[in-house]
């Protein structure tokens, strides 16, 4: 579904991704670990055309999508929940999903009702503010925008990050249903080993911008990998 | 879909749906404008034309920073290309005195857009924002003002163009100083209920995104330097058709229509009567007019203190605009009384 072959970013004249390669197939969970500070939040950014790729090639599907513009890229099927979430603070939670709806081909279109089924609290605030939800919610509100538009792809960046516990559970949940049912590949950012062990297919590890290690979801066990890759 | 599903607890405390105020008092201030003529002498009443376009002009600003958050220190070289875009029109060339507003209408609003978009081009996609857009606006204003003196066989240099005829639409001309007002009061009527309804729609949310994080934006799929391009070329153009028409109001042109001072004056307006609202702007530029009339009646002095000293408390104590700031003080203090029952 996304093919992403030697990639490399820079911020001025420090480089940050070395040229990462990566693949990630039809309805396939894919987890990216690292430590803090490899890139896997910039490798994301360049992804979606925040961070400009200095070098190498993203495909999506069949199509060539390298140096395509951030909109355009969201246009051609990539939902992206960036780090902290990215809603809008001072939208309502019914506006933020509208948001979502500008990059289906049609550019037209309702809130996907299986949405609102699996998350009924953006439904019951639909008129709140969306920066007075809770951090849960804003993470579901979060990725329901991100797949209001129907994506082919859905980047998310740490979704466990500052959620307690029972909602990342129902995160992973959601994550194994929504690839199961939907024509959809994901690929997550997280530090959260058990969401990861939970939800992910196999995981890639990235050490100073490059994949360094990629595995199958069993080899999370395997302590000394772990302890090797990112102490822990 | 609406209905269907709005029962249960959709009255939430941060709850932003229902009647708009800034509706209701747009059309109970623009009832009592149009009921003014009944009272006003006919001297007042071209003053009160010329503030109704001022309005118009300070309700282009708000339109632009009111609702990106990023404030044009230009605006009056709109104001100034569509007021000269008339003059120019009107006494350079020899036009059927039946068209010659129409065609000075035309060509000041399009003289604006089209710098405005050649300017906005330039600098919204080469992605300038926040401060430096001020900057590169304020400069634009100072080039507008030196070409506006310098050029003198077209512009009339510092003395201006005197002899522009009041506009005249369709053979009906707006000549006494009653038709000429209720003129403004259309302008000003169709550009605050077209801009209302603009912005309360669809692009009035992408905005309010963008002003909340332009780069969130772009990720679900908006092209937001073509938004905002757009919505500055449509400020600009609603800020020189006040121009023109201001033009055609006075008779004549001069080089303080396309001034720093008139910027700045324009921003102080937008911030008095609340930028963002539309309504307030209109009724800003009212304020501040009366409080220079009495000020200047002291001392003439005296308003350019004035108005410097508002400009800094607005640029320290409320950058939001003098009525958030007030209804933020208001709220605290009633959440203090609140508090100790």
């Amino acid at each position: 579904m996304l093919r992403v072959s030697q990639l490399t970013a820079a911020y001025g004249s420090a480089q940050v991704l070395n040229g990462v390669d990566l693949e990630l197939g039809h309805k396939e969970i894919v987890a990216l670990l690292g430590r803090n500070g490899m890139g896997k939040t910039t490798l994301m950014k360049s992804l979606m055309a925040i961070v400009p790729v200095s070098g190498g090639r993203v495909r999506l599907g069949e199509r060539d999508i390298t140096g395509l513009r951030t909109h355009e890229i969201a246009k051609s099927g990539v939902g992206y929940v960036p780090q902290g979430r990215g809603i809008f603070d001072k939208l309502t939670v019914e506006e933020n999903l509208r948001m979502g709806m500008r990059a289906l081909p049609n550019g037209a279109g309702g809130v996907p009702e299986f949405l609102y089924e699996q998350f009924p609290i953006l439904r019951e605030r639909r008129a709140q503010v969306a920066g007075t939800l809770s951090g849960g919610q804003k993470q579901q509100l979060a990725i329901s925008r991100a797949l209001c538009s129907n994506p082919k792809v859905l980047l998310l960046d740490e979704p466990s990050e500052g959620v307690q516990p029972n909602i990342v559970q129902e995160l992973g949940v959601f994550l194994r249903g929504l690839v199961d049912r939907h024509d959809i590949a994901v690929l997550i950012v997280e530090q959260n080993l058990e969401l990861v062990h939970q939800t992910a297919d196999r995981f890639d590890i990235m050490v100073k911008g490059r994949i360094v290690h990629s595995g199958a979801n069993s080899e999370l066990d395997d302590q000394g990998m772990l302890q090797r890759f990112l102490s822990v | 879909m609406k209905a269907a599903i709005s029962q249960g607890r959709s009255a939430t405390p941060a709850t932003r749906r229902g009647l708009r105020p800034t509706t209701l008092v747009a059309i109970a201030t623009l009832v009592v404008l149009a009921a003014l003529p009944l009272f006003a002498k006919s001297y007042a009443l071209t003053s009160y034309r010329d503030v109704l376009l001022l309005a118009v002009f300070a309700l282009s600003l708000d339109i632009f920073w009111g609702r990106t958050g990023i404030l044009s220190f230009g605006h009056a070289t709109f104001f100034g290309l569509g007021a000269y875009g008339m003059a120019v029109v009107a006494i350079h060339f020899e036009i059927d005195p039946a068209w010659v507003s129409l065609a000075g209408l035309l060509f000041g609003v399009g003289l604006a857009a089209a710098v405005a978009t050649l300017v906005g081009y330039f600098i919204l996609y080469g992605g300038v924002r926040g401060a430096y857009f001020t900057i590169v606006t304020l400069a634009l204003t100072l080039i507008a003002h030196h070409v506006a003196v310098g050029w003198s066989d077209v512009t009339g240099g510092d003395s201006g163009l005197i002899g522009v005829p009041p506009i005249t639409l369709f053979g009906y001309a707006f000549i006494g100083s009653t038709e000429s007002y209720y003129l403004a009061l259309a302008v000003l009527t169709v550009a605050l209920f077209g801009s209302m309804r603009l912005l309360h729609g669809r692009l009035g949310l992408v905005l309010a995104a963008i002003r909340d994080s332009e780069t969130k934006a772009r990720t679900l799929g908006y092209r937001t330097d073509r938004t905002l391009l757009l919505t500055f070329v449509a400020s600009a153009s609603l800020a020189a058709l006040a121009g023109a028409v201001y033009a055609a109001g006075t008779g004549f042109v001069a080089p303080d229509f396309i001034a720093l001072l008139l910027s700045t004056e324009v921003i102080i307006w937008v911030a008095v009567g609340g930028s963002g609202t539309l309504i307030g702007p209109v009724i800003g530029t009212a304020i501040v007019w009366k409080l220079q009339q009495e000020i200047s009646s002291i001392s003439i002095a005296a308003w350019p203190i004035a108005l410097g000293s508002f400009f800094i408390l607005l640029v320290l104590v409320f950058p939001q605009g003098l009525p958030a700031y007030l209804l933020k003080k208001v709220r605290a203090l009633r959440s203090g009384k609140g508090a100790a029952p």
